[in-house]
């Protein structure tokens, strides 16, 4: 992730600058705890990775400082959800999560649904993660 | 995967694990392939087998990494856009097609719509079982296609076009000897 002017608060004592790495992870977490969300989506290497069972708590997100803070979310729904409203979910609760935890103002958080996940094994790698 | 894709995965896969393991024995020594680089016909051989190997490797490659990422129809809300990937349409029109008698296999293509850019198009293409009738399990599948892209995904869907490309060859019927 390139070095870019991070948003930060000024405070007497001094600047607190958070990273957009800690973004990605805060927005990663709340988005696979919506219902109807089967997982983050990656590309092939992330499926791979997953495969040999390292998580990647990072993975489909995107974050970038434009005009405000717009977070980007790839992510892999439940088969039966009305995607619509998966979609929705995961904005909201992202925005929810980021601003409360990071105090920053959240611009726009935009959904990318990439994939359907059947019950069933289709042959792709099934990504759930669950963090209790 | 495509079916053929599957085939070329197959045979790129053979071709793998037998080079590999020529690779290893000559690698512990065990044979040497001193007698591949010496014989000239050989070479060409073994040249022409590494350029359809490679070939073989970058078409796979392609089928893996689909269409670029960002493909997809935009529902704008006021948190942002919501983006439903073709892809994900596509996995919908397949599994739908499913609950349809008479449908062996099935691929599915999505477009945009030409008339709007948040209505979409679904091109199917599908092996029939060779007994139920092809025009009402036609309409059937559109009818179904159409309804659960429409459900699930909240997609209208402009128009589904079906095209038989195939049918299943009768089984022989056995012949029995008592």
């Amino acid at each position: 992730m390139s070095k870019w002017d991070v948003e930060y608060q000024s405070t007497d004592l001094g600047k607190i600058e958070i990273a957009p790495e800690v973004i990605q992870i805060i927005a990663g977490l709340a988005a696979v705890q919506v219902d109807g969300v089967a997982g983050m989506s990656g590309g092939v290497v992330d499926d791979i990775t997953q495969f040999l069972g390292r998580k990647n708590p990072r993975q489909g997100i995107r974050v970038e400082f434009e005009e405000g803070l717009s977070i980007e979310v790839a992510i892999h729904v439940k088969y039966g959800s009305y995607i619509p409203d998966v979609g929705k979910a995961v904005q909201e609760q992202v925005k929810n999560a980021v601003e409360t935890m990071t105090g920053l103002r959240v611009e726009s958080v935009n959904v990318r649904v990439e994939a359907v996940k059947f019950p069933e094994k289709s042959g792709a790698v099934e990504a759930t993660q669950r963090v209790k | 995967m495509s079916l053929f894709d599957r085939l070329l995965l197959v045979f790129h896969s053979l071709v793998v694990a037998v080079l590999s393991a020529m690779v290893t024995l000559a690698g512990a020594g065990a044979a040497s392939l001193e007698w591949v680089w010496e014989a000239p016909h050989l070479r060409w051989a073994v040249a022409v087998i590494g350029l359809l190997l490679f070939l073989l490797s970058l078409r796979l490659l392609f089928s893996v990494m689909r269409r670029p990422k960002g493909e997809g129809v935009d529902r704008l809300t006021e948190f942002g856009y919501i983006r439903i990937s073709l892809d994900t349409l596509e996995s919908i029109a397949q599994r739908a097609a499913r609950g349809v008698k008479g449908i062996r296999d099935l691929t599915a293509r999505v477009r945009f719509s030409s008339d709007s850019p948040s209505s979409v198009g679904i091109g199917l293409k599908i092996t029939v079982d060779g007994e139920t009738p092809i025009q009402l399990l036609s309409e059937e599948l559109q009818r179904t296609v159409k309804k659960q892209v429409e459900e699930i995904a909240g997609v209208e869907v402009n128009q589904v076009s079906v095209l038989v490309k195939d049918t299943v060859q009768p089984e022989r019927s056995r012949i029995r000897v008592d």
